[in-house]
């Protein structure tokens, strides 16, 4: 994890979801507070720091991060998908583990079913176990639980289930009892029964999904502009099951998002970066394709790319407890489809559980991008990604400087009528260049398409 | 006999394992934290004689016990060999034999199987019909019909059946709610064993 982050994480100190170590407990002691945190909220367990937030650091936190792994493999059942890292700040390594909130409850450790009290890791009684049961009874079935009549394990891809076996085994250490059989294999993973396949092995390994579930199309669009009445440049339809999905969607971003040359101060070779960091890009997309809604048939992911933002749609919601407000800070994870999203934490898409959002606000940040935005609308999870303002990379000119003074704020101004005001100073060609730099950097919004298009004055105040 | 004074009441869990590992895991933490004494193969707390067979000393279990809950799903477990009952089997029998205050779980695909299958069992008369069953992934082998046919006492007059409760489940959060109603309150479960040794 990015050391603000994880800095951010420890200043906001021990909680009902946050426990401090300063030295490596036994595996005794871990096992509990994990089972806790799956039992209770989820939370994350940093090895490392003392009960003061001082980091301390842990040393051969390799090896004894493995050894932890193993152990909690082992111990603790239902199988969850927690993630065990480690972490370099200032110089020294900690152990991280993110347990995101378990929908097997109740969890067992050792043969002991612990829950979470305020700070503290507790045994359970029979009371709490009951209202464990009885919350479990309230979340009712999840769609991906749901038998995906009239598949047969022929209707899958094979060769994908087998590499999620052998990627899980390699970066997870997990065991199955059968990998040669792909039936056990997702039964263990909880993809299926005895009685049949679950719409979730169809989401992820089906041979063509989109026949039986439209919504898991994936629509990307690169308009020519800033608002979605800009032409399109490129507008696609991707289907398949949720790697292919990815490995396309991937491959459009890879093609449309700008490349920008900076010449260095010393020396003389340029350096080519996207506009946008891949590492914000590549969470946000995978946070559409594993946490949303996929019930409803009219649902879908749509992804926008204009000339200063990315847009990612999903169709759904923000977990319980989670808001726009809080998602960008510290929070418990609650992952809407938890199958779907352990098969991408065991082939190593997802690194670790409850950080997707702060991961994307980092990069951003990091990469001179204004901090990203989610809102709720429509039905689903809006995510926007600007660019870098237009105002850091423009010096406005004079002419532009005498439009915006000349200009009140949502007065129209027609294209035509500025080239014809400049036209014996510059070419329409550098005129209409002007209008451009000015739209991108929000001094002017355009409205209608091709002759008939008019830029109105923003309220941006005149630099 | 029953030792129905015991202050923690002995439960012995007898199912196969195969995939419901943790369901197995997750009842035998919920009964213990109830309190009870749970006694499972699968958690390595049947107690053992080191002078009998694996066989002995799990049906030992089931004559030692106060209560017996038994898990059947489609598979139907190991025997000695496999013309031989399997040991879940032969569990199953004995605590009906034993009159054991007793309950249990039956998976659902195991009473559709059964009601699918009747027709290709038996003649119209009831007799038993030979049947080439081929096991597959609902169920591993026809006995674990007869199994379930035990457990609701279809050998008794519908009027004399007794003990024959058994309890449908689709999926692990069905079981455990049943678990939880018949044994939260281990009050009611002692009293239910002082009527029965009484």
């Amino acid at each position: 994890m990015n050391s603000t982050l994880l800095r951010q994480l420890i200043a906001s100190g021990e909680s009902i979801t946050m426990e401090f170590k300063s030295t490596l407990p036994s595996p005794d002691t871990i096992g509990p507070i994990v089972c806790s945190f799956l039992n209770t909220q989820g939370g994350t367990l940093i090895i490392g720091v003392n009960d003061n937030g001082q980091i301390v650091g842990v040393d051969s936190a390799d090896r004894k991060s493995t050894e932890i792994q193993r152990h909690l493999l082992d111990k603790i059942s239902p199988k969850a998908a927690w993630s065990v890292n480690i972490d370099k700040v200032g110089g020294k390594a900690l152990i991280v583990l993110d347990v995101p909130q378990g929908m097997e409850s109740p969890y067992v450790y050792d043969s002991r079913i612990f829950i979470r009290k305020g700070t503290k890791t507790v045994a359970a009684t029979g009371e709490d176990i009951n209202a464990l049961i009885d919350q479990r009874h309230t979340e009712g079935s999840r769609w991906e639980r749901l038998p995906a009549l009239g598949f047969e394990i022929d209707d899958l891809n094979i060769e994908e289930i087998r590499q999620t076996a052998n990627e899980a085994k390699e970066k997870r250490l997990y065991r199955f009892d059968d990998p040669g059989d792909p039936l056990s294999i997702l039964e263990q993973l909880g993809l299926a029964s005895r009685a049949g396949i679950f719409n979730s092995a169809v989401i992820l390994f089906g041979k063509n999904p989109a026949r039986r579930f439209p919504q898991v199309r994936i629509r990307a669009a690169r308009f020519q502009g800033t608002d979605e009445l800009s032409p399109f440049a490129d507008n696609r339809t991707f289907e398949g099951n949720s790697f292919e999905l990815i490995e396309q969607l991937e491959q459009f971003l890879r093609n449309h998002i700008a490349i920008e040359s900076q010449r260095p101060k010393q020396g003389v070779k340029r350096s080519d970066k996207p506009v946008y960091p891949w590492a914000a890009l590549r969470e946000a997309m995978l946070n559409s394709i594993v946490h949303r809604d996929y019930a409803a048939f009219d649902g879908g992911i749509s992804v926008a790319i204009y000339d200063n933002r990315i847009e990612f749609w999903n169709s759904g919601s923000l977990p319980e407890g989670i808001t726009v407000e809080n998602l960008k800070g510290p929070h418990p994870s609650r992952p809407h489809n938890p199958d779907i999203a352990n098969v991408f934490f065991l082939r190593g898409f997802i690194e670790r559980w409850g950080s997707g959002a702060r991961q994307i606000v980092v990069r951003c940040i990091e990469s001179g991008l204004p901090e990203p935005q989610w809102s709720t609308n429509g039905g689903g999870v809006t995510l926007t990604i600007r660019a870098q303002s237009a105002e850091h990379n423009i010096r406005l000119n004079s002419r532009q400087l005498a439009l915006l003074k000349r200009l009140k704020a949502d007065e129209p101004l027609s294209p035509g009528d500025y080239f014809l005001s400049v036209v014996r100073q510059v070419k329409e060609r550098r005129a209409r260049k002007d209008l451009l730099e000015l739209l991108e950097a929000g001094y002017l919004r355009r409205e209608g398409r091709g002759p008939s298009t008019t830029y109105i004055r923003t309220s941006k105040p005149t630099p | 006999m029953p030792t129905a004074r015991r202050r923690k009441p002995i439960i012995m869990v007898s199912s196969s394992i195969y995939q419901i590992r943790d369901l197995l895991d997750q009842i035998y933490a919920m009964l213990e934290t109830y309190g009870y004494t749970v006694w499972m193969s699968h958690a390595g707390t049947i107690p053992t004689d080191s002078t009998k067979t694996n066989f002995e000393n799990c049906l030992e279990a089931v004559d030692r016990c106060d209560l017996f809950l038994g898990i059947i799903t489609g598979y139907y477990g190991s025997g000695v060999d496999t013309n031989e009952d399997s040991i879940t089997h032969q569990e199953l029998r004995r605590a009906i034999q034993q009159d054991k205050l007793r309950w249990f779980l039956v998976h659902h695909d195991v009473t559709v199987a059964r009601q699918l299958l009747k027709q290709f069992r038996f003649n119209d008369d009831g007799t038993p019909k030979p049947l080439a069953f081929k096991p597959n992934s609902i169920l591993s082998d026809i006995r674990v019909l007869e199994m379930y046919e035990s457990a609701i006492r279809t050998d008794r007059p519908l009027s004399q059946r007794t003990g024959n409760w058994v309890q449908e489940y689709s999926n692990a959060p069905d079981a455990i709610r049943h678990i939880r109603a018949q044994f939260e309150d281990p009050e009611r479960i002692l009293a239910l064993l002082n009527q029965s040794s009484s």
